[in-house]
């Protein structure tokens, strides 16, 4: 198979062989397994680039949501609002909840439910993803629902903008392929407040207080970040700048097409002046069209949305138009600028196709 | 210098190229999570077990997850777990909705006692969890008569039993199905969190799979593959020399019984294969112990401080000191030596010398 014209995904990764296998003999040859020093460095610096108050490390995404969703009090069989095109993170923390789906529509444009909407379900917990790739454009929970966001892949968005309260009461971002984290493995950060990190931490262990081994005072769960992984995505996020900038810098000459792409059918997210995350969102009124062509011109293209078992497409039609037409184009640091314009020739150019 | 309670940095060293080679594989293809190295894994672990299927995840706590939740165990069903295990045994059924009903030990194997499990069932009872802890199998012909006299499942508890054979069959495939932790110190451990199921019940394994691949129970790190698989060259020869140390420390521990009891194996009514994971001695004064060991540089672990039915978390369900009377024994004497194949003979005369001189000090034999 040959390689795509245009990946996806950058090598970032691959280029940090030294730093990975570092990070596993370091680990390995000292017996530092789980809960030691990586572990606290990465929090530590997750913490410092958001201003948070706490930063728990855990095994996965959905774990991180189940235990943030914990913590703000949703027990079995609660009603917790998502969006209609809940993505397979929120999905499964509701069936590792026990918890029941109260499913809001989303707003095309934001690929996120509002206020209004999610209050209107009566929940008191509202999961909340981002399938484009962009933070909500403001605070999404209130006094009588709190939110728990995926920002999985949005991690820079999560460093700037934690402290207005864009992602309300916790945000979980997960370690990836791209972006400032890093993955060697599985692995998520759940960002919050005092109170409910005093719990996630507890619930992370085996509802163990971090002081008394084999004292459980809740029944948590095991979801933990081994020190290796830690390791090297601390180690990567240390070197993050210059990518960032780049990604960046990319997104902006993607903007810069903004009028020419919506002429097509193809409209951007917008960003609300934040980093995008993996993927330059769009929704596009003729996707399939968009889809053969990048893939003609071996452009390949982040992973559709599936849509969730409890998507109506009369009820909610502002998810089935993200499902239906969501995609994420590629934004990395390793793309050149003509690339980048190859893309969006690409897109342009498949109306053509119709 | 200190003697950890575990270490196996030595034996990493060892299979350090190997596992480097196996690194580079992992990098060149980019996948981290649940790929090549995984199903390798799981193609080594059915073959050395004889299951018919192995299901790679996250973590032993996972494997109980997925093992239980594809066996139907929910809101509304009861399990009967021994009250003297690690906690996950116990909160594996209580994240599904199901509630842990808990029963006594029998106090050499630290096994469900098969005698317990019909005074703990209730019309909600689905199934039963004997445990195979720190050395031995449980007394699965009792627990497994037990179980089909009322038609209850048997779903194991293997976390600890790679390598643990009863009537010559892997733990884990005797009942419906079990699980294995590769928790670092495990008698097979990897370098973070990793597990697995095993069973021979095609639909079972199915359930693990579909459960799996939406989201409940973690994946399996293809770098925790990768050293699994280097390390299960040498597992054999792990499992004979922890059976060696094994001999060694009840040779030499024996004078100071009855103050410091060493571990015994059980004869059951079915050969069984033993594996020394944990050795674990008693002791009245375990606090006193441990303080004496932990001023010398040697650590401890232990298992378990607490009987999981007086567990802060599990107070809601009514129990009470008292009621599983010996486990609370157990609780209140066991402690973990350091045991591992990198133990060297130093390390051994060390800790010898300290158990000595603990039980001369205070004058009891």
């Amino acid at each position: 198979m040959t390689d795509p014209q245009v990946p996806f995904s950058s090598r970032r990764r691959q280029r940090a062989r030294e730093q990975l296998l570092d990070a596993v003999l370091n680990a390995a040859g000292n017996d530092r397994f789980i809960f030691k020093q990586s572990v606290a460095e990465l929090e530590s610096a997750v913490r410092g680039r958001t201003g948070a108050d706490t930063v728990v490390a855990c095994a996965a995404p959905a774990g991180g949501i189940v235990m943030a969703a914990n913590a703000l009090g949703v027990t079995r069989d609660d009603r917790v609002a998502v969006a209609a095109c809940a993505g397979p993170e929120v999905v499964a923390a509701l069936s590792m909840l026990g918890a029941r789906p109260a499913p809001v529509d989303v707003s095309p444009g934001t690929g996120v439910p509002d206020l209004a909407t999610l209050r209107s379900t009566g929940a008191r917990v509202a999961l909340v993803d981002h399938p484009l790739q962009v933070a909500a454009p403001g605070p999404l929970g209130g006094p009588d629902i709190a939110v728990v966001h995926d920002a999985t892949g949005l991690a820079d968005a999560l460093f700037a903008s934690w402290a207005p309260g864009l992602w309300d009461d916790a945000a979980v971002t997960g370690l990836g392929r791209d972006g400032p984290l890093l993955a060697a493995g599985d692995g998520a950060l759940v960002v919050t407040h005092k109170a409910p990190g005093r719990t996630v931490r507890m619930l992370r262990n085996h509802g163990q207080d971090g002081v008394t081994r084999f004292l459980h005072h809740q029944i948590g769960r095991n979801s933990r970040m081994d020190e290796l992984v830690a390791s090297f995505a601390v180690t990567m996020l240390m070197h993050a700048d210059a990518a960032r900038e780049r990604t960046a810098a990319l997104a902006a000459r993607y903007d810069d097409r903004l009028d020419d792409l919506r002429a097509a059918g193809v409209h951007p997210i917008d960003s609300v002046g934040l980093p995008r995350g993996t993927g330059y969102g769009v929704v596009a009124d003729q996707r399939d069209c968009v889809l053969a062509a990048l893939a003609k011109h071996g452009i390949e293209v982040g992973p559709l949305l599936k849509p969730p078992p409890w998507l109506d497409h009369e009820t909610h039609p502002g998810a089935a138009t993200v499902v239906t037409g969501g995609l994420l184009l590629p934004l990395h640091p390793d793309l050149i600028d003509h690339q980048l314009d190859l893309v969006v020739a690409t897109v342009l150019g498949s109306r053509g196709d119709e | 210098m200190t003697i950890p309670f575990f270490s196996s940095a030595a034996t990493f060293e060892q299979l350090r190229p190997a596992i480097l080679e196996r690194l580079a594989g992992i990098i060149d293809r980019d996948h981290y999570v649940d790929g090549a190295e995984a199903r390798g894994l799981e193609r080594d672990i059915a073959e050395y077990t004889g299951a018919r299927h192995a299901v790679a995840c996250g973590s032993g706590t996972d494997a109980l997850l997925l093992l239980l939740a594809a066996a139907g165990v929910g809101p509304g069903a009861e399990v009967i777990v021994p009250a003297f295990t690690f906690f996950a045994s116990a909160s594996a059924v209580s994240l599904l909705g199901a509630r842990p009903a808990f029963a006594d030990i029998e106090p050499v194997s630290y096994g469900l006692d098969p005698a317990a499990i019909s005074t703990a069932i209730t019309p909600s009872t689905m199934a039963v969890m004997p445990v195979h802890l720190f050395t031995q199998p449980a007394d699965m012909d009792g627990v497994t008569e037990a179980a089909a006299a009322a038609g209850l499942d048997v779903l194991e508890d293997s976390a600890e039993g790679i390598g643990m054979r009863y009537g010559g069959v892997h733990t884990g495939l005797i009942g419906r199905g079990g699980v294995l932790s590769f928790f670092p110190s495990k008698t097979l451990g990897a370098v973070g969190d990793a597990g697995m199921v095993l069973t021979d019940d095609d639909q079972l394994a199915a359930g693990c799979r579909r459960l799996a691949a939406v989201g409940m129970g973690g994946r399996m790190d293809e770098i925790q593959a990768a050293v699994l698989r280097e390390r299960m060259t040498r597992l054999d020869a792990d499992i004979r020399r922890r059976c060696a140390l094994a001999a060694e420390l009840d040779e030499r521990l024996a004078p100071l019984a009855p103050a410091i009891s060493t571990p015994r194996l059980v004869d059951r009514r079915s050969p069984v294969q033993a594996v020394y994971y944990v050795y674990l001695i008693q002791t009245d004064d375990k606090s006193g112990l441990v303080r004496h060991l932990t001023e010398r540089g040697i650590g401890t672990e232990e298992y378990y401080p607490r009987p999981l039915h007086l567990q802060p978390c599990f107070a809601g369900l009514g129990y009470q000191p008292g009621d599983f009377p010996v486990a609370e024994r157990a609780s209140g004497r066991t402690v973990g030596l350091p045991f591992y194949p990198d133990l060297n003979e130093d390390a051994v005369d060390r800790v010898v010398a300290a158990l000595t001189g603990f039980v001369e000090s205070r004058g009891v034999s």
